[in-house]
C-alpha cells in the first residue's frame, strides 16, 4: 500500500486544522482587543469619538435604551429625552402663551424643519416660532403632535415638515427602531388608511416616565415589545433584544449590517428608481395625513403650510408623490427641490446631510411669501407697534370678491384693527 | 444545496445538474433571455459539427460566418442598436437632416458580451482545426452556460473548459481551501472596497454641480480601484465557486496596477478578453507582422473594438482608442530607447517604482474616459486635472472606515503577489500568521457589510 498519498492528506488536514485554530484565536483576540479599546464612556453625557461610536453602533436597541435612560430626568441622556410629544407640547404651549410677539408659527417635523424654523425666526422677528420635533421624526410623529396641539395652540400658522427619507419611517412606532444606530427613545402612533379612514394605533408607552418604568417592569416591557412586533415594521428581535453577544464587537458589526439590510428592504417596498409607490398604503396614508392636516388647520381658522424636504437619494420623488394632492386641494407648500437639487452635493452643508444655511434661508423666505400672499396679519391693538413695512395683496375675501391692496406703514403707528382674516 | 447535491451525484448527472442550475441561475435575472443563450448554443453546436464534417473551404467559411453573424447579431441588436441609431440620427442632424430614429427600449441581457464571445471562440477554434467539436449537446450547453462565469467572465476557452466537463472531477482539499479563500477574497474586494468607494465616485461623477480638481483626481483614482476590485472580485468568486465544483477557470487578473507599460497592463488586466482580442482579432488581421503602420492600424482597431465591447457609448470607444494610442506609442518609444535601456539596465530596473507610478497615472486617465457620463464631462474633468485649481475638496466624501482598512490589505496582499509572482504566496506563511490574516480579512469583510451594496459594474456588459 502506498501510504504517501494518505500521509500527505493527513498532513494537509493537520495543517488546515492548525490554521483554522489560529483563525479562531485571531477572531477572538481581535474582538476582545476592540471591545477593551473602544468601550463607551461611563458618563452618558460625554460624546464618544467617531471610532468608539463605530464599534458600538451595533449594540442592541434594548441595551442602548437602558444605558441612555437613568432613574431621573437629570441622569437621562438628551437623546432619550428628545421627541416625546406630550412633554414637548406642554412646554411649548407654556412658552407660547407668554410670548409678546405679534404672530405665532409652529413647525412640526425634524431637524431639517428645525433649521428652517431658525432661519424663519431670523427673517421675521415679528413671529413667535415654536418647534415640535423629534430626531428623524417621520410624518406620523409630526401629524400626531399637530393634532394634539391644535386646540390649545394659539399659533396662526402651522407648518408640517416632511422629510423624504423619513416617509418610510411611517411604518414604525418609535425612533428606537427606525434609527438603530442612535436609537432615539420617543414614540408616536402609527397610522394606516383602512376602509376609507385613518386607523390609528397608539403606543402603550407614550412618555419617558412610562418607558423608564418598563425598564424595571418585565410585564410592561414585554407588552411594549409585543406591540412593536405586531405594528412596527422596523422591529426585529435580533436587533432589539439585549443578550450576551452585545459584548462581541464582531456580533455588533453583523447586527449593524443586518439593520441596514432591513432598512433598505423596507425602503425598497415603497420606493423604486421611478419614485414612491403611490398605491402603497404608506403613501396613501401620507396623503391622507397631509389632507387632514390642512383641513383641520383651516377649520380652526389657521394657515397650513406643508414643507417638503427632498433630501439626497430621493430626487424629487416626495414632491411628485404629493404634488397633485397639494395642488388639487390648494394646500400651500414649499418644496426644497425647487431651491436645492437633491442629488447635487453642493446643496448640503459640512455634515453632508442637512441643507446649507443659504438654502434654509431661501425656504424660510418662501414660507414668508406664502404667508404674505394668503394671510392678513393679525394685530393686537394693545400690543401696538409694527416694526416693518409690508405689502399685502388679498385676492378674494370669501364670497365678497373684494380685491384691495393695503400698505401698512412702519413702526410707531398703533393699528386699531383687531380682526384677522384667513383667506382660502 | 446545489453543492451538496453536486458532491453526491455521479459525474454525468453532475453535468446535467450544473446545466439546470446554470439556467435557473440565469433565469433569476430574466427568464426571457434564456432563449438567447439557447439560440447561441444550438447554432454554434450545429455549425461546429458542420464545419468539422466539411472539407470544402467555402462551406466551412459559410458555417463559420453563420455562427459569427448569429452571435454578433444578437450582441449587436441587444447591445448596440440604440447607440448606433441615436448616433446616426445625431450625425444626420449635424448636417441639417432630421431623421426619426426608432427607439425600441431594448433591455440589455446580462452577460451577453461574455457568452457570445465564448461561443464564437469555440467555432473559430474548430474552423482553425485547433479543437474537435463537442459530441454531447448537453455538455456543450454547459460550456456555454456554466453559471460561475456566465454573467461576468472570465471568457473561457473551449480547450480549457470542455475537457473538464467531459472528464470526472476529483474534489481535492487544496482546491476546496483555495476555493473558499478566493470566494472570501473576492467578496472582500467587492463588498469592502468596491462598494465603499462607489459613493465617493458617484458623488463626483454624477453631480450636476461644481467639483474641484482634487475631487476629480480622488474620484478617478477611487474609480480605478473600484473597477479593479469589482471586476477582479467577481472573477475571484467565479474561480472560487468553480474550484469547489472541481473546475479550474483561467486567471483573469494578475495585479494589473503594478504594470509599468501598456503591453504589460494588457497581460495582467481582464486577461481572458485581451487574449481573445489578440487571438481572434489582432493576429488574424495581421498583428505586428506587416510593418509599423499596419501594426499601428491593427492595434487601434483591436483596442477600439475592445472599448466598444464594454458598452454602447462614445466614452468606451474613446477609452479603447486611448489604450490603442498608449500601446502604439509605447512600441515606438520602446524601440527608440531600446539601446539606452540595455546600456543602463540596472538604473532602468531601479526606476521600476517610478515607471509603475507613471503608468498608473496614465491608466487612471483612461478610467476617467471610461467612467464619464458625457463628452462634456470628459472635457471638463480633463481641464480640471490639467489646470489644477487649488488643493481643497468640495464635495467628495471620505470613504468608509472599513474601505480604508480594506485598501491597506489590498495593497499589501497585491504587492506580495506581485513580488512573488505567485497568487498563493500566503501558503508559505506560518500557520499563526495565516490564521491571523484570514481572521483579519473576515473581520474587515464583516465591517464592510454595512456599506451600501452596489451592483457588479461588469454585469452591465
Amino acid at each position: 500500500m502506498d501510504i504517501f498519498p494518505e500521509m500527505k492528506k493527513f498532513c494537509r488536514l493537520r495543517e488546515f486544522f492548525t490554521v483554522f485554530l489560529w483563525y479562531i484565536i485571531g477572531m477572538v483576540s481581535i474582538d476582545l482587543s476592540l471591545y477593551i479599546l473602544f468601550q463607551l464612556p461611563e458618563d452618558i453625557f460625554e460624546e464618544p469619538s467617531a471610532i468608539v461610536n463605530y464599534f458600538n453602533y451595533g449594540i442592541s436597541v434594548e441595551k442602548k435604551l437602558r444605558r441612555q435612560i437613568g432613574p431621573t430626568i437629570e441622569s437621562t441622556s438628551l437623546l432619550a429625552r428628545a421627541g416625546w410629544i406630550n412633554n414637548n407640547i406642554d412646554n411649548k404651549q407654556k412658552n407660547a402663551n407668554t410670548s409678546d410677539k405679534l404672530q405665532s408659527i409652529t413647525f412640526y417635523g425634524m431637524s431639517f424643519t428645525n433649521k428652517i424654523a431658525e432661519a424663519f425666526k431670523k427673517i421675521s422677528p415679528n413671529f413667535s416660532v415654536r418647534k415640535i420635533s423629534g430626531p428623524g421624526a417621520p410624518p406620523n410623529h409630526s401629524y400626531f403632535a399637530f393634532s394634539k396641539d391644535i386646540k390649545a395652540n394659539q399659533s396662526d400658522i402651522f407648518v408640517f415638515g416632511i422629510l423624504a427619507s423619513s416617509v418610510e419611517g411611517m411604518m414604525s412606532m418609535t425612533g428606537a427602531t427606525i434609527g438603530f444606530e442612535g436609537a432615539a427613545a420617543y414614540t408616536y402612533p402609527i397610522y394606516r388608511w383602512k376602509h376609507n379612514e385613518l386607523e390609528v394605533t397608539f403606543p402603550i408607552i407614550s412618555n419617558l416616565d412610562d418607558l423608564r418604568k418598563s425598564l424595571t417592569n418585565d410585564q410592561l416591557w414585554i407588552a411594549w415589545e409585543d406591540q412593536l412586533e405586531s405594528n412596527d415594521s422596523y422591529y426585529c428581535p435580533f436587533l432589539f433584544k439585549k443578550n450576551i453577544l452585545d459584548s462581541s464587537v464582531i456580533f455588533r458589526l453583523i447586527r449593524r449590517a443586518w439593520s441596514k439590510h432591513k432598512i433598505n428592504k423596507i425602503r425598497d417596498s415603497i420606493l423604486s428608481a421611478d419614485g414612491f409607490d403611490e398605491k402603497s398604503n404608506t403613501i396613501v396614508t401620507l396623503k391622507m395625513l397631509v389632507k387632514s392636516f390642512s383641513s383641520k388647520a383651516i377649520k380652526n381658522g389657521k394657515l397650513p403650510i406643508v414643507l417638503l424636504h427632498n433630501n439626497r437619494g430621493y430626487h424629487n420623488h416626495l414632491f411628485l408623490a404629493l404634488k397633485s394632492l397639494l395642488e388639487t386641494n390648494d394646500i400651500p407648500y414649499v418644496s426644497s427641490h425647487e431651491i436645492a437639487p437633491p442629488e447635487d452635493p453642493n446643496s448640503y452643508g459640512a455634515d453632508n446631510y442637512h441643507f446649507k444655511n443659504e438654502i434654509d434661508d431661501k425656504m424660510a423666505h418662501k414660507i414668508l411669501e406664502i404667508i404674505h400672499s394668503r394671510y392678513k396679519t393679525k394685530f393686537h391693538a394693545d400690543r401696538g407697534l409694527i416694526e416693518e413695512v409690508e405689502h399685502f395683496r388679498l385676492n378674494q375675501l370669501d364670497n365678497k370678491n373684494i380685491t384691495y391692496t393695503t400698505t401698512f406703514l412702519t413702526s410707531r403707528i398703533k393699528v386699531k384693527c383687531k380682526e384677522s382674516l384667513y383667506i382660502t | 444545496m446545489v453543492y451538496i447535491l453536486y458532491v453526491l451525484l455521479p459525474h454525468h448527472k453532475q453535468n446535467r445538474m450544473l446545466l439546470l442550475a446554470s439556467y435557473v441561475f440565469y433565469s433569476a435575472w430574466d427568464w426571457r433571455f434564456l432563449s438567447l443563450i439557447f439560440i447561441s448554443t444550438v447554432v454554434d453546436y450545429h455549425t461546429a459539427h458542420a464545419i468539422e464534417k466539411n472539407n470544402q473551404a467555402t462551406k466551412r467559411r459559410l458555417y463559420l460566418l453563420l455562427s459569427i453573424s448569429t452571435n454578433l447579431g444578437l450582441l449587436g441588436f441587444f447591445k448596440y442598436y440604440g447607440f448606433f441609431s441615436e448616433s446616426l440620427a445625431h450625425l444626420f442632424f449635424m448636417f441639417g437632416v432630421q431623421i426619426d430614429n426608432v427607439t425600441l427600449n431594448i433591455v440589455l441581457p446580462v452577460g451577453i458580451s461574455f457568452y457570445t464571445f465564448q461561443t464564437m471562440s469555440y467555432t473559430i477554434d474548430i474552423y482553425n482545426r485547433k479543437l474537435k467539436p463537442a459530441d454531447n449537446f448537453l455538455d456543450f450547453a454547459l460550456f456555454v452556460a456554466f453559471f460561475p462565469q456566465l454573467v461576468a467572465g472570465p471568457i473561457e476557452r473551449a480547450k480549457n473548459l470542455l475537457p473538464q466537463i467531459y472528464n470526472s472531477r476529483n474534489l481535492t482539499l487544496d482546491q476546496t481551501f483555495r476555493g473558499i479563500y478566493l470566494i472570501l477574497w473576492g467578496l472582500f474586494k467587492k463588498v469592502v472596497i468596491a462598494d465603499g468607494l462607489a459613493t465617493a465616485v458617484n458623488t463626483v461623477y454624477n453631480t450636476p454641480g461644481t467639483v474641484s480638481s482634487v475631487d476629480v483626481l480622488l474620484a478617478t483614482v477611487y474609480f480605478s480601484l473600484q473597477i479593479y476590485c469589482d471586476f477582479s472580485g467577481y472573477s475571484d468568486i467565479a474561480r472560487g465557486v468553480s474550484k469547489l465544483l472541481g473546475f479550474e477557470l483561467i486567471i483573469n487578473f494578475k495585479v494589473p496596477y503594478f504594470s509599468d507599460s501598456p503591453s504589460e497592463f494588457w497581460r495582467r488586466w481582464h486577461i481572458s478578453l485581451s487574449e481573445w482580442l489578440r487571438d481572434y482579432l489582432y493576429i488574424p488581421i495581421g498583428g505586428n507582422r506587416h510593418g509599423v503602420f499596419k501594426t499601428f492600424r491593427n492595434l487601434m482597431l483591436t483596442m477600439t473594438l475592445g472599448g466598444l465591447w464594454h458598452g454602447a457609448a462614445w466614452n468606451f470607444i474613446f477609452w479603447g482608442i486611448y489604450h490603442g494610442l498608449l500601446l502604439s506609442f509605447y512600441r515606438i518609444i520602446a524601440s527608440l530607447f531600446k539601446k539606452s535601456v540595455q546600456a543602463n539596465f540596472n538604473f532602468f530596473k531601479l526606476m521600476l517604482p517610478v515607471r509603475v507610478l507613471v503608468f498608473f497615472t496614465f491608466t487612471c486617465f483612461g478610467w476617467l474616459l471610461f467612467r464619464a457620463n458625457s463628452i462634456e464631462q470628459i472635457l471638463s474633468f480633463t481641464n480640471k486635472l490639467i489646470f489644477f485649481e487649488g488643493f481643497q475638496t468640495i464635495i467628495i466624501p471620505q470613504p468608509p472606515f472599513a474601505t480604508i482598512i480594506g485598501l491597506i490589505f489590498l495593497i499589501f496582499l497585491d504587492f506580495f503577489e506581485y513580488l512573488t509572482g505567485n497568487d498563493k504566496f500566503y501558503n508559505r506563511f506560518y500557520p499563526p500568521i495565516r490564521g491571523y490574516l484570514y481572521a483579519s480579512i473576515v473581520f474587515v469583510l464583516i465591517m464592510g457589510m454595512s456599506n451600501a451594496p452596489e451592483k457588479f459594474i461588469y454585469f452591465a456588459f
